[in-house]
């Protein structure tokens, strides 16, 4: 398997800041995109490859487990306790959505729709609600591989259970989180 | 190495640019304009006019006279409206085609005359040949219509060396002289014919292209469209033995109104016989035209927000609203993008010129006499392959930074199997008949038992945004390009569904259907109108509530006298009769909401 960590001249570790991840694609980019590149030792598509499995932490997460844990990722992966509460409220309130936007599409007249404002603007705030509780659970859950990676060094194997979990939540988390901004999106097209 | 020209291929205007001293200029023609309209009349005996000598025969003799064929290109009979001025040929489902004094052309060799019209022009001033260019496309053009572009080029003597995205050369253009900074800028491109939005992210000279959503069937033609229904509701159906000559002369009094009333508040629409005996002579406000305009500027409202939520981004993070395209010059999409992205959008670029100076910058960039700038830009669309169940897999998702390769696996799934078909789209749907269908092609397997013959496809979007594929047989090594058979030449299912419901629908009786649909409409509405009345007639003056009884009545009577257009004309004017107080409704949602929150605060 291609180690992107290495393609990227990153050493193997749970946290890597998004902004410098950034600037150094933009540097190589710089030199080695095909329009610019003066020759073409570096594959440039290879470097792009590396960039989208490292600058997002859930892919990045499990890009490293694959590399230091084979074998733990294949089994099913299960919503964890810590946030099957929040998997609770948004399953519900996205039903509602889902709801709404069928009786929405159902109104064929503006009049009709414009009846509908005082319910749609009702669940544009619990949406926006919805998503602050999201980006909190995400943010505590950078915060805790910002942890991980302080130990990471000092003990690896320790680490992998942990590592598990926390690629679980956030793969859920994002997951919802796109979700809920599609919904938004949903709501406010008209 | 020759120069490499920027041209931007545009529905309405082309323009030509060319690198000179480090900075990027448009080339004008032998009158000195630098806008060429992207029109080509073929006359009966001598070779075709292209531009402006073109352009004044739009409206003497419409049906020679190709203008806005970008919108056909890698397109389809039966997926545009063919309401121009000039014939198209072909049978529903088979690729568009134009058909001028008894000949057919293609939308790809309509646009290499206009490409070949502007090679002459800079050839003509740069006093040498010219064969390599960089040729803009809509940013959301999918691949049928980025190859059909990229031939159009070649068919006018090009090496096409770039396929690039109008908003991202805007971006080019607008970043210029700002390398050295870094920011986080919107493109919002309205044209003649499409709409694009981009989100990119400017830093030390790297355009990095985050998001692009936009729609290649929404632009300034639409408002035309719509101007030209409502000066025909005021002037009476037109006589059909002229009717093409009698909508071109209305559709050159619409634009230029059009554009009046960029400037002006109001103006005269006045056209003496323009059908016959027919005249029409009327004051158009600037809020007349803003009524007509408003639904369709409404329509890029999702596009702005769907690119702001793939860039996981606010209108607060960003630092600029770039406005291009000539529809952008309207005072109302001005207002629109306010509020859509709560800033003051920069109208810093000539809308017309960013496009054209932005190709010619990155053609600057690829000859080598622009340096310190680059450009990562992205597919707009996903890209999958149709799997079980008729779902679309995802293979490349939309907005990922190009060029780009991804890699797939295919086994068979019985034993000696040698052979099996991929269907490859383009699109966000989940269902693959929803997506565009690129095409498809065939893999071949090594007899083996079920599971074991093994072939790996490499999917490859390269820096035009282009598909190229690559099969690799595991075993045995061997690796070969795959031909996709272009979805637009080949007709398949979906194109024979399109071509037996069109035949259905020969049979209906039309009126009898016209009129279910109108009752159907006006059931709904009637209710919907008792609700709102009661709900918010207290804000309403005498005036507008007798109007609306009025036009209920009027709906009432026509339901009755089973008349299908008089109840169709009766709905719209109870429609747009409830317009205000469609509005007054939401004022009122907003302000319950307002209330709400300040007393839970």
């Amino acid at each position: 398997m291609t180690d992107y960590f290495a393609l990227f001249h990153e050493t193997r570790r749970p946290w890597l800041d998004a902004e410098t991840l950034k600037d150094k694609l933009h540097k190589l980019s710089a030199e080695h995109h095909p329009d610019v590149a003066k020759d073409r030792s570096v594959d440039f598509t290879e470097l792009n490859a590396a960039y989208r499995m490292l600058h997002d932490p859930k892919t990045r997460l499990r890009h490293l487990l694959e590399l230091e844990f084979p074998g733990t990722l294949t089994s099913n992966l299960q919503i964890p306790a810590d946030i099957s509460r929040l998997f609770e409220t948004m399953a519900r309130e996205r039903h509602s959505v889902g709801v709404f936007l069928e009786k929405q599409a159902e109104r064929k007249t503006p009049l009709e729709v414009a009846l509908m404002a005082s319910e749609k603007i009702e669940l544009h705030t619990v949406l926006e609600k919805l998503l602050a509780l999201l980006d909190q659970k995400h943010e505590a859950i950078l915060t805790q591989i910002k942890f991980m990676d302080a130990v990471w060094e000092e003990d690896k194997a320790g680490s992998q259970d942990a590592l598990l979990d926390v690629y679980q939540c956030i793969s859920y988390v994002g997951k919802w989180m796109d979700q809920v901004r599609g919904d938004l999106v949903r709501l406010g097209e008209n | 190495m020759s120069d490499i020209v920027g041209i931007d291929l545009g529905t309405t205007n082309s323009l030509i640019g060319i690198m000179d001293a480090g900075f990027p200029i448009l080339i004008a023609d032998a009158d000195g304009a630098r806008l060429t309209p992207s029109v080509v009349h073929f006359p009966a005996a001598s070779e075709p006019l292209v531009g402006n000598a073109a352009n004044r025969m739009r409206a003497v003799d419409p049906a020679n006279t190709v203008y806005s064929i970008k919108r056909f290109m890698g397109r389809r009979i039966g997926e545009e409206s063919d309401d121009a001025g000039y014939q198209l040929a072909g049978s529903k489902g088979t690729p568009a085609r134009v058909l001028v004094r008894r000949e057919e052309y293609s939308p790809e060799q309509i646009s290499a005359l206009i490409l070949k019209k502007l090679k002459a022009d800079a050839e003509r001033m740069l006093e040498r040949s010219i064969s390599r260019a960089v040729i803009t496309v809509p940013a959301y053009f999918n691949d049928a219509q980025r190859n059909a572009t990229k031939l159009a080029g070649e068919l006018a003597g090009f090496a096409v060396e770039r396929i690039v995205n109008e908003p991202t050369a805007a971006a080019l253009a607008y970043g210029l002289d700002k390398l050295g900074e870094k920011s986080k800028i919107a493109v919002y491109d309205f044209g003649g014919g499409t709409f694009d939005i981009s989100i990119l992210e400017l830093n030390t000279g790297v355009f990095h292209v985050i998001s692009t959503n936009g729609n290649t069937r929404l632009g300034g033609d639409d408002i035309d469209n719509a101007l030209i229904a409502h000066m025909i509701s005021l002037a009476g159906p037109l006589d059909d033995s002229q009717k093409a000559a009698a909508l071109a002369r209305l559709r050159e009094a619409a634009i230029d109104a059009k554009h009046r009333l960029s400037s002006q508040s109001e103006t005269v629409i006045n056209l003496p016989f323009f059908d016959g005996e027919k005249s029409l002579s009327f004051n158009l406000t600037r809020a007349d035209l803003e009524r007509i305009a408003r639904p369709i500027i409404e329509r890029t409202r999702a596009h702005c927000l769907r690119s702001l939520a793939d860039a996981k981004l606010s209108p607060a993070d960003l630092n600029q609203v770039i406005l291009v395209g000539g529809q952008t010059r309207m005072p109302l999409v001005q207002e629109f993008v306010r509020t859509i992205f709560r800033r003051e959008p920069n109208i810093s670029q000539n809308p017309d010129e960013a496009v054209a100076l932005g190709a010619t910058i990155q053609a600057g960039i690829l000859g080598g006499t622009v340096q310190n700038m680059v450009l990562l830009d992205v597919t707009p669309l996903s890209l999958g392959i149709e799997t079980f169940g008729g779902l679309m897999n995802v293979i490349i998702p939309r907005n990922s930074t190009i060029p780009i390769k991804a890699g797939e696996m295919f086994t068979n799934a019985m034993p000696g199997q040698r052979a099996m078909l991929i269907h490859v789209l383009q699109g966000e749907r989940e269902m693959a008949r929803d997506n565009w269908a690129l095409g498809r092609f065939e893999l071949d397997f090594e007899p083996a038992p079920k599971g074991h013959a093994r072939v790996g496809v490499q999917f490859e979007i390269d820096a035009n945004g282009i598909l190229h594929v690559l099969a690799r047989d595991t075993k045995t090594g061997i690796e070969k390009k795959v031909e996709i058979e272009s979805a637009v030449d080949v007709s398949d299912e979906a194109v024979e569904m399109m071509i037996s419901e069109s035949i259905e629908h020969a049979f209906d009786d039309v009126s009898e259907r016209m009129f279910t649909e109108a009752k159907l409409k006006a059931t709904e509405m009637l209710p919907a109108v008792r609700k709102a009345l009661g709900l918010a007639s207290d804000k309403l003056g005498d005036e507008d509530r007798s109007a609306i009884a009025l036009l209920v009545t009027e709906v009432e009577v026509a339901m009755e006298s089973g008349e299908a257009q008089r109840l169709k004309r009766a709905n719209a004017a109870l429609d747009e009769g409830t317009q205000h107080l469609a509005a007054l409704l939401v004022e009122r949602a907003m302000e319950e909401a307002r209330k709400r929150k300040s007393g839970n605060a």
